[in-house]
């Protein structure tokens, strides 16, 4: 039976536990907020360059463009974006063992199979895993803009475009609202145009330079926007996965309050009752 | 006409005006109503255009630019008014490009993104010197 002064420490103890869960929790709230507004103001931005995409295509035959030409996958990579931290529910677990599963359920079809990761946890957990990590990208968590997002894209695209890999493939968590997310497999290259619904005023377009220059200037814009939208749509899940985590941790603590405190009244109780017995059975045998 | 300017930071502008002068790739040009569909890559330079209320400026990096049915529609990168540009930053990242470029090596890599660096911050402190209200026609 632990004493009076254990139950009332340990109380203690939890209430400073499910501050910080509070605490973490508002934190994640914010970031989430600020992420979500960042997917939403890139929204226009990454249709246009989609629909000028999928027009170009349409219009003349860019397969030939070196980053929608399509080899045969015997190389091919798969970027997985993870998180830095922890204390976010099941997110990185579930991410890693969706690339893993992935990883061997395709592995038939390709002759060799590398890893690109971003966020701490994917490193720590894949660095000891059989497929061997090419890239970690550092300090992307913690600043996802435009510019981290090109220096993952550039990397990329130079790898694809030297013949060094003739796929690449993302595993990431899409935003659905705060309490879900959804692992996701997407090809990032060799870029696939969307599906171009022709119009009845299909006119002809002025290019200036030239089509393959227009294409040049919009292809690798079109891949570090992807990549600046994937890794903001992995933040906002991360955050919205580590949002529950800390509410269910919140309000595990204070069940466990509730516990500590009723046994801490049962054992303050039982103390009083076990001195008034004392006095009573004393004052008894004076009389 | 109409002009839609997008970049990462949001739709800037979705506006009815008269005439656009924008920095192509070749060169300048003027695109009044009725051009014809046109598709272009964009350098870094300023973007101009005139609604019925005056004359309003833009400092555009790259991107493209696209006429169709007598809309514009202009992506880059950034695209900033000249009450949005901080002139004091700017001039810093100038004195950092202009020393990026004095450090690499001429023609390198290194080299091509410092100088590219300069000419947008060039351009945008030719931006923010401009008047910031626009200019009555």
């Amino acid at each position: 039976m632990p004493s009076l002064k254990d139950i009332r420490k340990r109380i203690g103890s939890v209430k400073n536990t499910q501050q910080i869960t509070k605490a973490m929790k508002m934190v994640a709230a914010a970031r989430l907020r600020k992420a979500q507004e960042g997917i939403e103001t890139l929204r226009p931005y990454s249709y246009r360059l989609k629909d000028v995409i999928a027009e170009l295509a349409y219009r003349s035959d860019f397969s030939d463009h070196p980053l929608l030409e399509q080899r045969e996958p015997k190389n091919i990579e798969i970027l997985v974006l993870t998180s830095d931290r922890g204390l976010c529910g099941g997110f990185n677990a579930n991410i890693n063992r969706a690339t893993s599963r992935y990883i061997k359920e395709n592995e038939k079809g390709h002759e060799n199979i590398v890893l690109d990761v971003v966020g701490r946890k994917g490193n720590e957990y894949f660095k000891r895993r059989e497929t061997p990590i090419k890239n970690y990208f550092e300090d992307i968590v913690a600043n996802v803009n435009l510019e981290s997002a090109s220096t993952i894209a550039e990397k990329v695209m130079g790898d694809f475009l030297e013949g060094e890999l003739d796929a690449v493939y993302v595993v990431y968590n899409e935003f659905k609202s705060a309490i879900t997310q959804e692992i996701v497999v997407e090809q990032l290259l060799p870029i696939v145009p969307a599906s171009y619904d022709d119009d009845a005023n299909a006119t002809d377009f002025i290019y200036e330079p030239s089509k393959e220059a227009v294409m040049d200037a919009v292809l690798p814009r079109h891949l570090t926007v992807q990549i600046y939208r994937m890794l903001l749509e992995s933040l906002a899940s991360e955050m919205g996965a580590r949002m529950s985590a800390m509410d269910s941790a919140t309000s595990n603590a204070g069940e466990l309050i509730d516990r500590l405190t009723l046994q801490y009244n049962r054992a303050r109780q039982a103390n009083i009752t076990a001195e008034l017995m004392e006095i009573i059975s004393g004052a008894e045998a004076i009389s | 006409m109409q002009l839609q300017v997008v970049t990462p930071q949001g739709a800037k502008v979705d506006a009815k005006i008269e005439q656009v002068t924008a920095p192509g790739v070749l060169g300048e040009m003027s695109i009044l109503a009725g051009h014809l569909p046109l598709m272009t890559g964009l350098g870094i330079g300023l973007l101009q255009y005139k609604d019925s209320a005056g004359s309003h400026h833009l400092a555009v990096s790259g991107g493209y630019l696209e006429v169709a049915d007598d809309v514009v529609i202009v992506v880059s990168e950034t695209a900033e008014a000249p009450e949005e540009i901080d002139l004091a930053r700017a001039e810093i990242s100038r004195k950092k490009a202009e020393k990026a470029i004095g450090d690499a090596e001429d023609g390198g890599e290194d080299w091509q993104i410092a100088v590219d660096k300069l000419a947008r911050a060039e351009n945008r402190i030719a931006a923010g010197k401009l008047t910031k209200a626009p200019v009555p026609v």
